[in-house]
């Protein structure tokens, strides 16, 4: 299982361990955000930090509309103690984790608060693991 | 249109690393979107939807995977210098160009 917190702004938060060519980069807070068709968005200080190489452009479609270019690389994600391939995209959005980095993986997740404030509720993820082809 | 890392490189602000140095800011997806609609979509079946396509946008050439990062690894390992586009097979814009995904839930389209 893997555990996370509900923010005080009342979005699901989860640490994860990236791997990239420059080695292991200190675990890092992304928000779910189950609008996003993808893997994750980071922001380039830690795309630098974990020294990712050669990009592909995407064109990506935001909330409004707006489309927006931004570099897509891969990386190494420590996901239920084992390691599996992910899409970092360069934004400099809040840290975000997408439906593709839960995709294959049958389970569910549980989201608990109780109320607004500076209390951080529970939140989980739980997933069998799947048969993802991105497990390494 | 915004620019990404593409677009900083060409700025200058990393130009250690510049990988697409050549390019001005929006001709890559230009260049990629033109390869995927004139030579690509019209080969592709229903089958294909969901896809991921990497282009590389010098040679034409081009990988596709239900995951993302065997057709970016693959392609690359053929096309170690190339310059790579990236695209979902059947997912649009609203205003009707091929794009690699949505963040956020946005106005969406069919085709």
């Amino acid at each position: 299982m893997i555990r996370g917190w509900v923010s005080s702004e009342f979005q699901a938060v989860v640490e994860i361990t990236l791997i990239g060519d420059a080695g292991p980069h200190e675990p890092v807070e992304v928000v779910l955000d189950t609008g996003f068709q993808g893997y994750l968005v980071l922001p380039a200080n830690v795309i630098r930090e974990l020294g990712l190489q050669y990009p592909e452009e995407e064109t990506v479609v935001l909330a409004d509309g707006q489309r927006v270019q931004l570099s897509s690389y891969i990386a190494t994600a420590v996901w239920h103690d084992r390691h599996r391939l992910v899409i970092v995209l360069e934004g400099e959005s809040t840290p975000l984790m997408g439906t593709f980095s839960v995709a294959g993986q049958p389970g569910y997740f549980g989201y608990g608060s109780r109320g607004r404030g500076e209390y951080r509720g529970a939140f989980g993820l739980t997933m069998m693991g799947g048969d993802s082809l991105l497990w390494k | 249109m915004i620019s990404g890392r593409v677009g900083q490189y060409l700025q200058g602000d990393m130009e250690d690393s510049m990988p697409y140095g050549d390019y001005e800011p929006g001709e890559i997806s230009a260049r990629g979107e033109a390869i995927y609609l004139e030579r690509i979509f019209p080969t592709l079946g229903p089958e294909e939807s969901g896809k991921h396509v990497s282009i590389d946008i010098e040679s034409g050439d081009y990988e596709l995977d239900v995951e993302q990062p065997y057709a970016m690894l693959r392609l690359r390992e053929r096309r170690p210098e190339g310059v790579f586009y990236g695209v979902r097979v059947g997912c649009w814009s609203p205003d009707g160009h091929p794009v690699s995904g949505f963040i956020g839930l946005g106005p969406r389209v069919a085709r």
